[in-house]
């Protein structure tokens, strides 16, 4: 019974969670262990063990690619305080910057390649499906919280 | 033999001499015998119940040992068992954790430009309205502006 209940907080949750970006294109954490979607998209032990291996190594990368831009950000923006300004360390510093944004997009975009290829092309259909039904559920969700907020 | 004890008068006082001597010896041996000086006691045998024999040793340790272990294992599996529950609440946390980082990084993706430069935008503007040109082209004798969209200019009103 508690099990249930949880299970329906986390859904509550996930379908509420503010600011996912629509970029998204699966849900967050490790979806594949709900024993909803688990259930659904008919998971092995196996291929719960790829996930898991997959996000461990992505999400390391990923923060350590975020950190690079966001240093890289930073760089920039004390180029661009500067009273004289130099067009050129800004345009070379902008490249950079431009750069660690495509390592981390690609980095990204590897994670939901690794899915692909662990699940298969009709699992991450539905996959997909899933994701959708639950960021338009989201999406009503916070409309429906504006309307009230409004009212 | 005691009918003729009883009725020889010489092997009467044979035994009676026998019998003088005998005590003759036992008083000479008390006489001489030293005093005793202390107490003699009888050596006592020692307990062997404490002792334990080296098997039993091994018996009781292995015993001490594994009731450690029941212990110890039970109370793991009491304070730290991975329930059902347990782990979707994990599961939440993750979630929440992983969706934080993950907007980060989309908005990351979508603009890396530091924060001061965030709101000025990089592309022209594609939509003009009547607020746009009231914002660019202030009213001129109280004459207001207005955006002819069908034919693409500005006329007075």
């Amino acid at each position: 019974m508690l099990n249930k209940i949880l299970a329906g907080i986390l859904m509550l949750i996930w379908v509420s969670l503010p600011g996912i970006s629509l970029a998204q294109e699966s849900p967050p954490g490790k979806w594949w262990h709900l024993p909803r979607i688990s259930k659904d998209l008919n998971l092995s032990d196996q291929e719960k063990s790829e996930l898991d291996k997959l996000y461990i190594d992505n999400r390391r990368k990923l923060i350590d690619l975020k950190s690079v831009l966001e240093r890289e950000r930073f760089e920039l923006g004390n180029l661009l305080e500067q009273e004289t300004l130099d067009e050129a360390a800004v345009m070379g510093q902008f490249k950079k910057l431009e750069g660690a944004r495509a390592n981390l997009a690609t980095e990204h975009f590897r994670f939901l390649l690794g899915v692909r290829k662990i699940v298969g092309f009709e699992r991450f259909q539905r996959l997909e499906m899933i994701s959708r039904k639950f960021r338009s559920e989201k999406m009503s969700r916070q409309k429906e919280r504006l309307k009230k907020q409004k009212e | 033999m005691r009918g003729h004890l009883s009725t020889c008068p010489l092997c009467q006082e044979r035994k009676e001499r026998l019998e003088q001597d005998l005590a003759r010896f036992g008083q000479m041996a008390e006489h001489f015998a030293p005093a005793p000086v202390q107490r003699v006691s009888l050596p006592v045998e020692e307990f062997q119940g404490s002792r334990l024999h080296p098997w039993n040793l091994r018996v009781v340790l292995g015993a001490v040992i594994t009731t450690a272990l029941v212990i110890l294992v039970v109370s793991w599996s009491l304070f730290f068992r991975v329930t059902p529950e347990g782990s979707l609440a994990r599961l939440t946390q993750e979630m929440w954790e992983d969706d934080h980082l993950i907007t980060e990084i989309s908005m990351l993706e979508e603009n890396p430009l530091p924060q001061p430069f965030l709101g000025i935008p990089k592309e022209p503007f594609t939509e003009i309205d009547e607020e746009f040109i009231e914002f660019v082209v202030p009213d001129i004798d109280n004459k207001t502006l207005s955006y002819n969209q069908g034919k693409g200019g500005i006329t007075l009103c």
